[in-house]
């Protein structure tokens, strides 16, 4: 590799930009990304292991998943929007999935699904089809 | 060698190794246990191999008081230097939590001043990776303006080489505002920022907020947009941190990496189902994107923040472009405060480092609320039209359907400036939906006709046939060409082929006041 900056040639950038940066980032799913399963590009944990391309070993907390992240209002959820609700499709006692779609609004004559931040249970659902919502709204709760 | 030499020798590689320890053994031990790699270990995985050279690991701190004299600080708690990223060079700065809690003291702050000089002599990227318990509180106001050199070398810094900022550890008070700064913040599970803590906020407001809800990555993404990228850990930051260089050019004089431009692009038949006949249903344009560039490669910056406007960069034929595209799926794909910032932010980065943007339209318009005129949504909006209309990059619009009102002009519509306007056949351009529209112009009428309900529909299809297709705005030359979806990829890029020394000459100016 050439020293001066900006000197290497540009195929050697590209050989090195796919391999050493892409590579890694090698997309199967069209629409996999890195926030979907950031694990898949982190490497395997070990004291010594350094023949995995990494020029550290990486230690094992360092690696350890956590649950994610909830923040006290997530329990809440509100509508994005000021609309007409058409369809609810949860009920108090479900389990629900972060982004799961779990109402829809009309609104901008269009169709908005609505759905839950996190993972959870509905506590109480707040409205019914029909209903009109203003802005942030309370629509269901999740226990 | 003679003995006398040999010690010299000796004395170096032991000076070296006791200050590469940092703060010893036992703070890296315990860096590793609370979840983070160390400052050194960052660089590591960040840089080529063998590429790093440090500067200034002899560097001594000269505060006298407060117990600080004669205390050993390695590197003064920070690690700078310079090194390279896929064989192109960078310059670095790594605050070391190890060492006195990473706080920043004069010297410290200098140093990271001084890297940043590099880096604009030089033409290649900043990267700060911080990790620091704050100011040094003995050395006083020294401390700050060690802070207060690395702000203005920001500034001086910004349009001129991409800096990038990972947070992986705490960044508090003053600390935070250089990586606002900056133009890409990474921020880890581990770290938090804020201006005020949770202690200072109880005291002065009362309010109870554990440091991770006040500051860490949900609230520095969902909520408040300062983070562009966030990261379970260390590594992932790292891998981000070289994934988006390798979208970027290293200065604002150089064009960005052109990898390999593969074969001719084929029509891509799935493409002409992607957008759903019936208008009120919602889809996600990342699929849209995902198909257009090249590997399915879509860097999505900011994707948990104003998801009704998605923006990030991919590459087409090998050349790097910036994607800004409305979300349909989230707010209708309308507009709103957080959007237009944004996507504002957004233009801007790529206008100031060469890299064409490419705009895909669906928007119903502007998002309506009291609380949204309320925040400002004129001042914010305006943001866009003002960052498309001063971008001199290659700008090439896709409507894929709808292009409604102000939203419409907003998108970076042929007016404010687009080189290449595309519309898909369902593409809908109007000043109003057809309902409002009949509304305004025939309020009179109806009001006095007596069967309201066929009059209404009548005018309303009369107005959807004659403005809600893209031909309208076709003959009137606001739309380039009415293309099939399937050969959207072929079309955008042969027009970044044609494009690409597009020259643009604007009025001398001291700079335009984008209304902040």
């Amino acid at each position: 590799m050439t020293a001066a900056a900006g000197a290497a040639p540009a195929g050697a950038w590209a050989r090195q930009g796919r391999h050493a940066i892409q590579g890694s980032h090698e997309l199967a799913d069209p629409l996999a990304r890195w926030v979907l399963e950031p694990a898949r590009h982190a490497p395997e944990a070990g004291p010594t292991k350094r023949d995995d391309g990494l020029p550290i070993a990486i230690p094992e907390p360092v690696l350890h998943r956590r649950p994610p992240q909830r923040l006290p209002e997530d329990t809440l959820c509100r509508s994005p929007i000021a609309g007409v609700v058409i369809a609810v499709m949860v009920a108090a006692g479900q389990e629900v999935k972060c982004r799961q779609p779990a109402l829809v609004i009309e609104a901008m004559k269009m169709e908005n699904q609505v759905s839950p931040e996190v993972d959870g249970v509905v506590k109480t659902v707040c409205v019914a089809p029909g209903d009109a919502v203003k802005a942030g709204q309370v629509l269901f709760e999740l226990a | 060698m003679e003995a006398a030499t040999r010690e010299r020798m000796r004395e170096l590689t032991r000076a070296k190794e006791r200050l590469q320890l940092g703060g010893g053994a036992e703070r890296l031990e315990k860096q590793h246990s609370s979840g983070k790699l160390t400052a050194r270990e960052r660089l590591a995985l960040l840089l080529d191999r063998k590429s790093f050279r440090e500067s200034g690991l002899f560097a001594k701190h000269n505060a006298r008081l407060f117990g600080m004299d004669g205390k050993e600080l390695p590197a003064d708690g920070v690690v700078t230097g310079r090194g390279r990223v896929a064989g192109r060079l960078v310059h670095v700065a790594s605050q070391d939590f190890t060492v006195a809690g990473g706080s920043a003291g004069e010297v410290h702050g200098s140093k990271i001043a001084d890297t940043m000089k590099g880096s604009l002599k030089t033409g290649s990227p900043f990267i700060f990776i911080n990790d620091s318990g704050g100011a040094r509180v003995q050395e006083g106001v020294a401390s700050l303006a060690g802070y207060a050199r690395i702000f203005y070398q920001n500034v001086m810094l910004s349009g001129v080489v991409p800096q990038i900022s990972l947070i992986c550890g705490p960044c508090a008070g003053g600390a935070a505002y250089s990586p606002a700064l900056t133009d890409f913040i990474i921020q880890t599970r581990d770290a938090q920022m804020f201006i005020t803590g949770p202690s200072v906020i109880k005291q002065v407001t009362g309010e109870i907020v554990s440091s991770e809800d006040l500051g860490g990555p949900r609230a520095q993404m969902n909520k408040s947009g300062v983070a562009h990228f966030v990261t379970e850990n260390d590594v992932e930051a790292v891998k981000i941190c070289q994934r988006l260089l390798s979208f970027l050019p290293s200065n604002n004089l150089e064009e960005a990496p052109r990898l390999d431009a593969g074969g001719t692009p084929r029509d891509d038949d799935d493409l002409n189902d992607m957008v759903p006949a019936d208008p009120k249903s919602g889809y996600d344009v990342k699929k849209i994107i995902a198909r257009v560039v090249d590997r399915s490669d879509f860097l999505e910056v900011q994707a948990d923040f104003a998801r009704n406007l998605v923006v990030g960069f991919a590459r087409i034929r090998g050349r790097s472009v910036g994607v800004i595209a409305n979300q349909p799926a989230v707010l209708a794909g309308a507009l709103d405060i957080d959007g237009s910032d944004k996507g504002a932010r957004f233009v801007r980065f790529c206008n100031a480092f060469n890299i064409p943007l490419i705009t895909f339209v669906d928007i119903p318009g502007f998002l309506p609320g009291v609380d949204q005129e309320y925040g400002g949504i004129i001042r914010h909006g305006a943001k866009l039209l003002f960052a498309y209309s001063a971008a001199t990059v290659p700008k090439i619009t896709v409507i894929l359907r709808k292009a409604y009102g102000g939203g419409y002009i907003a998108m970076c519509s042929k007016e404010l400036g687009a080189d290449c306007t595309l519309a898909w056949p369902a593409a809908e351009i109007a000043v109003m939906g057809a309902e409002s529209a009949v509304e305004v112009l025939y309020h009179r009428e109806l009001a006095a006709a007596q069967d309201n309900g066929s009059r209404r529909r009548e005018l309303v299809q009369q107005f959807s046939d004659t403005f809600a297709t893209p031909y309208v705005a076709a003959g009137l030359r606001l739309v380039d060409d009415i293309i099939e979806p399937a050969e959207t990829r072929a079309q955008l890029a042969e027009a970044l082929e044609a494009l690409a020394n597009k020259r643009d000459w604007r009025p001398q100016k001291k700079h335009g006041l984008i209304p902040l």
